[in-house]
């Protein structure tokens, strides 16, 4: 009997252990995120300038948890980025544009469509679309941030990021324009 | 490569003949506990998610941590 509840209490210990450094990692993890955006872009030094991919991130659903995921991709010499972006929806869309909202900036583009296939629950949508990069760069020192797609027969999908999530990502997209500005050959 | 406890390793994957780069495209694969691993990290995917028609070349970005959670990331530079 109190060898069986030694094993309890052992197997108690383990999980605990277990369960700290699983916690002591992802802290970790998460702090190192924090603080290094090389993980967040990759660069490539191309004959007309530096092309920046920043990596697509998430943390945006809409009220019906559709997931949506996007990536930026930057040539230097270039006064514009591309936006793609993927949309899941149980429905096929038809997207018409891209806006993005912020505190003081509200922009949009008119988008292509890439590509639209069946993912088993829904419908997956890829598209592209163009922005200045000011505009980006002002959208992310914002201190909240809404994307809006607008459909042409689902009306518009909202998503916005909760606001701790914005926040870092709003910091580490900040940074990473910073990089890129301060790359620039000067005049 | 691969850490035991903590990986974060970028390396390349393939390079061609062609320059000028203007797009990237990435795709994904996922593991967890190295037991359940799911995802498309495939170079036709990161390409067709980057709408790109002409591969310059293509790196690789992997994750680990304990082994619990890995993902796997393949971006593809190209026009």
């Amino acid at each position: 009997m109190s060898k069986i509840s030694l094993n309890k209490a052992g197997i108690k210990a383990s999980f605990r252990r277990l369960c700290f450094c699983c916690l002591f990692f992802f802290l970790l993890h998460s702090g190192l995120q924090a603080q290094k955006i090389s993980k967040y872009y990759s660069s490539s030094i191309q004959e007309n300038g530096i092309l920046y991919f920043i990596e697509g991130r998430e943390g945006f659903k809409t009220d019906k948890k559709d997931k949506f995921l996007y990536d930026l991709t930057y040539l230097s010499t270039n006064d514009s980025l591309t936006l793609n972006f993927t949309i899941y929806n149980a429905e096929v869309l038809r997207v018409e544009q891209m806006e993005l909202k912020g505190s003081s900036i509200h922009t949009s583009s008119p988008v292509s469509k890439i590509f639209v296939k069946d993912d088993g629950k829904g419908w997956e949508h890829r598209y592209t679309s163009t922005f200045s990069f000011k505009d980006l760069q002002e959208f992310y020192s914002s201190e909240t941030a809404m994307f809006i797609i607008q459909t042409k027969k689902h009306g518009q999908i909202l998503l916005q990021p909760k606001a701790r999530k914005w926040k870092k990502q709003a910091s580490i997209f900040s940074r990473i324009f910073q990089m890129i500005v301060a790359n620039r050959v000067e005049d | 490569m691969i850490g035991t406890i903590y990986t974060d390793v970028k390396g390349p994957v393939a390079v061609t003949g062609n320059s000028n780069s203007t797009k990237a495209g990435s795709a994904e694969a996922t593991s967890i506990l190295g037991l359940f691993a799911t995802g498309d990290a495939s170079i036709q995917a990161a390409t067709t998610n980057g709408n790109i028609s002409k591969i310059h070349h293509v790196d690789h970005h992997s994750t680990s941590i304990l082994g619990i959670f890995s993902t796997y990331k393949i971006t593809v530079y190209g026009e």
